[in-house]
């Protein structure tokens, strides 16, 4: 990782790249190869994504990531990574993107990039600049929050946050672990923890075992380029070895303990959907993981004024684009999770195409050289965004299963301490209160520190099923500047 | 509530963090996050009416990690999210502390960096 550097001072570039995961590094490899100027930027220290979290530098790691699925991703991370025309700036938040206004100038866009870590949780330093001609944003997704008793219980944590403390900081957190949800990750990180020597107590899917199973049956799909059954049928096969259940129709109703975890109550989910409390178990545990779906990461791309749209299934809001990749926002360009969850392969194929578009009104290829590059990666990508949506959509288990875990006594936001009972009753004290941005004014759900990416789901579908429309009627937060937290005394510069 | 992986692993140079009072031997490159858990500890924060937090995305978006840390040679503690702080030779980490009530507008959008400050 020779080439990760921190730039202290203001930079421009042609094509700003946010977010270093499998789309914006083949984006980047794309649009050097075509002559682009690139500069990524990312706020974790090593590039890779979520995909391909690495171990810091520091550590030597054998066989990191050493399964058969990762091999591509690594190859491309290799490639980037030794690659001396890009430009890096990491450890770097960037918490808006700006329009000069006039198009026709150098560099149209401006972004604010906040430094990561060297301080408090509104991070460190001085905000920076970088100019650019073109941004693609290619920010990915975070685990989806969900709203149940208990769910911010020290010891519950998303599955791909237990993950990452296995990927990359080789640590297995915990002594028995239980996954529950319905999206094909949680098999494989309990595979990765029994692999690592960790015991788990049960993997709990919502869905039937058919529909399950059909979803399983294409792991690859949404879980980066494995070849084909033969890694579902090894997992299946090991945890089977190592004695772990794994079960359908059930899932999570609480997570209980005083100031950690230790047991989750599992409830069974009927054919109709219905969860049935009265057949309640109990299983001890120290740590949950859980695994229901995916949300975009999309507060960066509806600040700089890119059009969402909602789908559930596909992440929340999920950013519209061409295809070319260009967003609603003329310059601005959209890859990967954001543009809605669909898997590792997907995204770095959306970042070709977008790095394609960008080197074409860049004027490095003309339009005849442009249709002819983006061939091969389109044609691929509409046959797989096909089959990742059908698979999504069997992910899903379904909205009405995250209504009824959202009990009155549920942790709605987390940051302000807001209870779903209580939202409700103040929502059903003032009708008038009929979408997010209002409903957040009036309890301060989504004030806190993580601005709303862990309540706005929970929020959204309570408004939309209490007012009887829509979600896309309720819509977002408001997102504004800045993306990030960031003080006021760093953006005016006189911090100490 | 964690055990390190040691099977094929070289960590990095080890250096000595002070938690809660007790020194601490962690490697470079390890994330004050994973350091925490390796050492047991359960509570890394505190709501403000007392609820206790502790990683959640172990991705630096949910703030649910964050502990009062003081770099090395200073005594200034500052909130910091363990999830993506590096662990450093000499830094100073207190767990359990109470984060103080949610903060109101700096700059209008209620969004905020500040939950932070000295001691
Ligand atoms: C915790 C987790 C674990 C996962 N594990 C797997 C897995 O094992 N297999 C699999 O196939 N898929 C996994 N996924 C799904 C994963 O999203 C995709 O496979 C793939 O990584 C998507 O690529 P991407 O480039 O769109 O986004 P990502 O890989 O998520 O990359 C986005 C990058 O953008 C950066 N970023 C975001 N916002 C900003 C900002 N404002 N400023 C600066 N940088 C920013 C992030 O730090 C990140 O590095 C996981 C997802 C998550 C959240
Ligand atoms: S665990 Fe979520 S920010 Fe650290």
């Amino acid at each position: 990782m020779a080439m990760v550097i921190t730039v202290a001072i203001a930079v421009a570039t042609e094509l700003a790249i946010v977010g270093a995961g499998p789309a914006g590094m083949a984006a980047a490899e794309v649009a050097a190869g075509h002559g682009v100027e690139v500069t990524l930027v990312d706020e974790q220290a090593v590039p890779g994504g979520q995909f391909l979290r690495q171990p810091p530098p520091q550590f030597g790691v054998s066989d990191w990531l050493g399964d058969p699925v990762y091999r591509e991703g690594r190859r491309l991370l290799e490639r980037v990574s030794a690659d001396r025309r890009l430009e890096w700036i990491m450890r770097s938040s960037v918490a808006g993107i700006f329009s000069n206004g006039d198009d026709d100038g150098d560099e149209p866009f401006t972004l604010v990039l906040n430094p990561v870590g060297e301080g408090d949780s509104g991070e460190g330093g001085a905000p920076r600049q970088l100019s650019a001609r073109r941004v693609l944003i290619a920010s990915g997704c975070f685990d989806l929050p969900v709203a149940f008793p208990g769910w911010t219980l020290p010891g519950v944590m998303a599955a791909g946050g237990i993950q990452a403390f296995v990927k990359s900081q080789q640590l297995v957190p915990g002594k028995r672990f239980l996954f529950a949800g319905s999206h094909p990750l949680q098999l494989v990180v309990a595979d990765q923890i029994v692999q690592a020597g960790g015991s788990v107590a049960g993997v709990l899917f919502a869905q039937s075992s058919s529909r399950a199973l059909a979803l399983l049956k294409h792991p690859s799909v949404l879980l980066g380029n494995a070849d084909k059954l033969s890694q579902t049928a090894g997992i299946l096969w090991r945890l089977r070895r190592a004695g772990v259940p794994v079960r359908f129709r059930q899932t999570v109703l609480s997570a209980n303990g005083t100031d950690s975890l230790e047991s989750v109550t599992t409830v069974p989910v009927g054919p109709d959907g219905a969860i049935d409390s009265d057949a309640a178990e109990e299983i001890e545990c120290d740590r949950l993981g859980v695994c229901f779906a995916f949300s975009t990461s999309s507060e960066l791309a509806r600040q700089a004024g890119v059009d969402c749209r909602w789908d559930a299934s596909r992440g929340g809001w999920i950013a519209k684009h061409d295809d070319n990749m260009a967003s609603s926002v003329p310059g601005v360009f959209v890859a990967g999770e954001t543009t809605g969850v669909a898997g590792s392969d997907i995204a770095a194929l959306e970042g070709q195409v977008a790095a394609i578009g960008c080197a074409a009104e860049l004027g490095k290829i003309d339009a005849r050289q442009a249709v002819e590059l983006a061939r091969l990666p389109r044609r691929q990508l509409s046959r797989r965004a096909r089959f990742a949506r059908l698979l999504s959509e069997l992910a899903w288990p379904g909205a009405s299963l995250f209504d009824q875990l959202m009990s009155d006594s549920a942790t709605l936001c987390k940051c302000e301490g807001l209870t779903v009972g209580m939202l409700r009753t103040q929502l059903g004290r003032h009708p008038d209160i009929r979408t997010a941005s209002a409903a957040k004014l009036l309890s301060r759900a989504g004030m806190g520190l993580c601005q709303g990416r862990y309540c706005h789901f929970a929020l959204t579908r309570l408004m939309a099923r209490q007012l009887g429309v829509p979600e896309e009627r309720v819509g977002g937060f408001t997102s504004r500047f800045p993306a990030k937290p960031v003080s006021i005394g760093r953006l005016i510069g006189d911090d100490s | 509530m964690g055990r390190l992986i040691s099977d094929k692993i070289r960590r990095g140079r080890a250096v000595s963090l002070s938690v809660n009072g007790s020194t601490v031997t962690a490697y470079e490159g390890e994330t004050l996050a994973a350091v925490l858990l390796a050492e047991e500890v359960v509570v890394f924060n505190r709501t403000a009416s007392g609820e206790p937090r502790a990683p959640y995305c172990n991705m630096g978006t949910c703030f649910e990690c964050q502990v009062k840390v003081a770099e090395p040679g200073s005594a200034a503690f500052r909130w910091m999210r363990a999830c993506v702080t590096p662990a450093a030779d000499g830094m100073t980490i207190r767990t359990g502390e109470r984060l103080s009530a949610p903060e109101r507008d700096h700059h209008g959008n209620g969004n905020n960096g500040g939950n932070s400050g000295g001691d």
